[in-house]
């Protein structure tokens, strides 16, 4: 429709206009000062909700991540225990060989069974392990030392002293980490699953093989050699298990590095400004700005009065 | 027959009819930058011979009449549109400071703050007997509580706002309704007399312009006496020379917020609070309040009592406690819901309800986010609380059943008193923490409404008051129809003592002695990726989850009021731009024209000028002959 030319639409459409460009030159400055797309719930809803539910997917991932990272702690100490335990049992086979063999007499199997004994204690050291104050083979009670030794007794039937029994005052319990959304891992193996379980009692068998090399039974001490290898067999069993948890947690921290950085893409793709079209838009609105100033100072600069004599 | 001096007196009178033209121009001119301002126009006659006769000439030129120019179909439709812009503007502003209480883009909101809460029990899961972790907890869970608190507390402050605001804009529109009721008296009176009222019509106009921006009006002018009668919400506003004042009353029923009132005339004012729907009036309270719709079905079995009503509807209601109901012109408050199809609410006036009435709600805005924030708190404590309780702490005392959020119900070792008259209850400490205005309390079984609490004294008031005395050292109960939202807090033993927490589901201080146990801690970590933990609809189980997809969803609404505010401005702004523009082409003052008239009227005015001289010439002439 054709509209009576009057000035006062003139300023009317002017300051309009300006006060639209204006506004989509302020959008455009924001964009490119903050680099985000998305400034307040209004600027696209549906998008920003998507973004902090994203925001919060990081937010556990990066909480698996550290829960992974604890884990590590844990089962890593267990195992380079167990390792050590390990060595120590190597070493106490050799000496039950030893033992087990006619050459040596009556002293050395007393050297030997002090020997093992003193291995019997380093061992009672391992499996009392701590990380940061907490036993690691004490079940859920981490604060209540696993193993606790008895008094050595008198045997005086065949006059040795039996070392004293070791007692395991942790429970079975295992503590978990929530690895992933839907995974979680045990991180400690309570003591009666590796020392005093869950075939036989380590100590005990040890405080036999000790009471043997004492009374030079060397039948006996030969059956011990086997027992000794079911005891590694059931610290490796430990070790193995551990393995696993540890193989396992470094697939589920791959695998959550790269949830997250696609997560992070899409958080991106949503949220952050593409910089080339935010610049040229700047340009764009700028050049917008400047040509509507300028038409806006060109109004009225032709009227009838400026002819009038 | 015309002679020389009536020649003269044709010149001036002539002359004189110019010189108004002249000043109307000037008027034109020097009101081109007067909004609403419609042009006027002269019209000119010739003036008819005395005698009509073959050799009588014409009498020169008169003034027949000033006209302004005007459309009063675009008029109205400006004025219409007003009501819109008014509304709009008004909403956009307030919807922008609601979004900028939830300023989540920054990394710093609710949302943040609740998955910091949830980590932190992971944490405390992968340390469970490390007391800084456990005192990181503490401290990350009292900030989350803050943080909904705070929401809470400033969504309700942005209502507080809105209230003054209302009656505020209740004196200017008062003001302009007057004002308009006096140009209709004064109108009348120049058009009576003849004389057309150009500039008071224009003056008018803006005034009801004015008017539509602050309240949603309805117009129409009267033909006998040219004046225009105002109607808002159906009832008279302004009729010819009479003023129905606005006026507002505080409802207890709704927070002490004012209700909006129009006179009737000398009859008692007519409630309009749920009618007003336009105009910058229209915004407040709707923001305020929340939008009027139609509840669900109709009310089935209304069972009257006190203080307390009972209804019971055809449909689920899908209320909350909080919540206002209006049913024929009454509204009140949701005390407490008794099923998903029945409620309590305050009593209504006795004969208002009868079964089969339909019944109104509010829908969205602040009301909602609050109860969103409410629903939410409530679900992250009971789920937090419930799995806490069954949970070992590491306390040599306290060993199961402590809450880690204060529950409503456990006003730990405060008792109350209620004193001879039945309306002031006297606590034995500070309960501001548990209630406040607007909530309820139960004594012996009794419910009221607190009105007043004042911390200093410990007393608070109620409404209406208990039957009787109650002795001191009795015990209360509470319900916070304020909500969970304005008293999430870690329970104040867990802030003391952080050993509190239960993270073991086994015996920490007696056999299996399961200090490192971590499964409560793990649980309550895991709570964040539940489904169905919050209660939407009211009927005690949760039905939507998880905790962040439903802050989400509200945020989500927030942002989506706010841009359809925006919008609608912004689309309203064009419009009435184009309405403004095709009024001014046609009512405007074109300088040009004017210019060209006034070059037009010059020459016109010194040919009569040079007319008159030359009959003056001539009259000399004649004057020499004598």
């Amino acid at each position: 429709m054709a509209l009576r030319p009057v000035e006062s639409n003139w300023y009317r459409n002017f300051l309009f206009n300006l006060n639209r460009t204006k506004t989509r030159y302020d959008e455009a400055i924001n964009q490119s000062t903050s680099g985000k797309k998305l400034t307040a719930l209004s600027d696209n809803p549906a998008d920003m909700s998507y973004v902090l539910t994203l925001r919060s997917k990081i937010s556990q991932i990066d909480q698996f991540d550290k829960n992974i990272s604890s884990a590590f702690g844990f089962l890593n100490t267990a195992e380079s225990a167990l390792d050590q335990v390990q060595t120590v049992m190597h070493s106490i086979v050799g000496l039950a060989e030893q033992g087990a063999s006619d050459t040596v007499g009556p002293d050395e199997r007393n050297t030997l069974a002090d020997n093992i004994e003193a291995m019997r204690d380093e061992i009672l050291n391992y499996a009392n392990s701590e990380i940061m104050g907490k036993y690691i083979f004490a079940g859920s009670a981490t604060d209540t030392q696993p193993f606790t030794q008895g008094p050595d007794t008198w045997d005086a039937v065949n006059n040795i002293w039996i070392p004293g029994v070791v007692t395991y005052n942790g429970n079975s319990d295992g503590i978990d980490v929530q690895a992933d959304f839907s995974v979680t891992v045990t991180t400690n193996i309570p003591g009666d699953e590796v020392f005093t379980g869950p075939n036989f009692d380590i100590f005990d068998r040890l405080s036999t093989l000790v009471q043997n090399l004492r009374n030079n039974d060397t039948v006996a001490i030969g059956n011990d050699i086997g027992n000794m290898n079911e005891i590694l067999d059931q610290v490796s069993s430990a070790i193995g298990t551990i393995g696993n948890r540890t193989s396992h947690l470094h697939q589920i921290q791959g695998l959550l590095k790269s949830f997250r950085s696609s997560i992070q893409a899409k958080m991106s793709s949503l949220e952050d400004a593409d910089m080339a079209e935010v610049i040229s838009n700047l340009t764009r609105e700028e050049v917008g700005l400047q040509a509507t100033l300028q038409t806006g100072a060109r109004i009225q600069r032709y009227s009838l009065i400026n002819y009038l004599e | 027959m015309m002679n020389l001096f009536s020649a003269i007196e044709l010149g001036k009178n002539s002359i004189m009819t110019q010189q108004q033209v002249f000043s109307i121009i000037g008027h034109n001119i020097a009101n081109v930058n007067t909004p609403g301002y419609s042009r006027q126009v002269v019209d000119l006659e010739n003036v008819r011979p005395s005698v009509i006769g073959l050799k009588d000439g014409g009498r020169g030129v008169n003034l027949l009449g000033i006209r302004s120019i005007r459309d009063r179909f675009i008029d109205g439709q400006i004025t219409e549109r007003k009501q819109y812009q008014g509304y709009y503007n008004t909403m956009s502003g307030l919807m922008a400071t609601v979004e900028s209480l939830f300023d989540e883009t920054a990394g710093l909101g609710l949302s943040d703050s609740m998955s910091n809460f949830f980590n932190a029990w992971g944490d405390v899961a992968n340390n469970p007997t490390d007391m800084p972790t456990r005192r990181a907890l503490v401290s990350k869970a009292q900030s989350f509580a803050l943080g909904m608190r705070n929401s809470f507390q400033r969504l309700t402050d942005q209502q507080e706002v809105i209230d003054a605001n209302i009656g505020s804009l209740v004196d200017d529109i008062n003001s302009i309704t007057h004002e308009i009721a006096k140009l209709n008296e004064e109108i009348a009176y120049a058009e009576g007399s003849g004389n057309p009222a150009n500039d008071l019509l224009d003056q008018r106009e803006r005034k009801i312009r004015d008017l539509a921006d602050k309240i949603g009006i309805n117009f129409y002018y009267e033909q006998g006496n040219h004046s225009v009668t105002i109607e808002v919400a159906g009832r008279p506003l302004v009729s010819f020379n009479r003023v129905n004042d606005l006026s507002v009353q505080r409802n207890r029923y709704n927070s002490n917020y004012y209700d909006l009132y129009v006179d009737q005339y000398g009859a008692p004012a007519f409630n309009i609070t749920t009618e007003t729907v336009n105009g910058q009036m229209g915004a407040l309270i709707v923001a305020r309040d929340g939008q009027t719709v139609n509840g669900a079905g109709t009310v089935l079995n209304y069972t009257a009592g006190a203080p307390y009503d009972t209804l019971r509807f055809s449909q689920d209601h899908g209320l909350s406690v909080g919540d206002l109901i209006t049913i024929n012109g009454e509204t009140r408050r949701v005390i407490t819901i008794t099923g998903s199809d029945e409620i309590m609410v305050e009593s209504f006036t006795a004969g208002t309800v009868n079964n089969g009435d339909n019944w109104l709600e509010r829908d969205g805005y602040i009301p909602e986010y609050k109860k969103d924030l409410n629903k939410l708190a409530a679900g992250l404590v009971q789920n937090v609380n419930n799995l806490h309780q069954g949970g070992y702490t590491l306390n040599g005392v306290t060993t199961t059943g402590q809450n880690f959020f204060r529950m409503s119900s456990n006003p730990a070792g405060i008792t109350a008193s209620v004193n001879a008259a039945g309306d002031t209850v006297t606590f034995t400490a500070d309960v501001s923490t548990y209630i406040s205005v607007g909530d309820v309390i139960s004594i012996n079984g009794e419910t009221r409404l607190i009105t007043n609490y004042n911390p200093g004294t410990l007393q608070a008031t109620v409404d209406p008051p208990f039957t009787g005395p109650v002795a001191a050292g009795a015990s209360w109960q509470y319900s916070n129809v304020q909500g969970a939202a304005n008293t999430i807090q870690v329970d104040s033993n867990i802030v003391a003592d952080a050993t509190l927490i239960a993270a073991s589901s086994q015996p920490t201080q007696a056999a299996p002695f399961a200090v490192g146990n971590n499964d409560i801690a793990l649980l309550i970590a895991g709570l964040t990726d539940n489904n169905n933990v919050v209660d939407t609809d009211n009927d005690g189980t949760g039905d939507y989850g998880t905790f962040h997809e439903y802050l989400h969803s509200t945020f989500s609404e927030i942002g989506n009021t706010a841009s359809t505010a925006n919008y609608e401005l912004d689309a309203n702004g064009s419009m009435l731009t184009y309405l403004e523009n095709k009024r001014d082409s046609i009512s405007g003052v074109s300088l040009d024209e004017e210019t060209a008239n006034l070059m037009q009227f010059e020459k016109s005015f010194q040919a009569l000028a040079q007319f008159m001289g030359t009959v003056s010439q001539l009259t000399d002439v004649l004057m020499q002959i004598v």
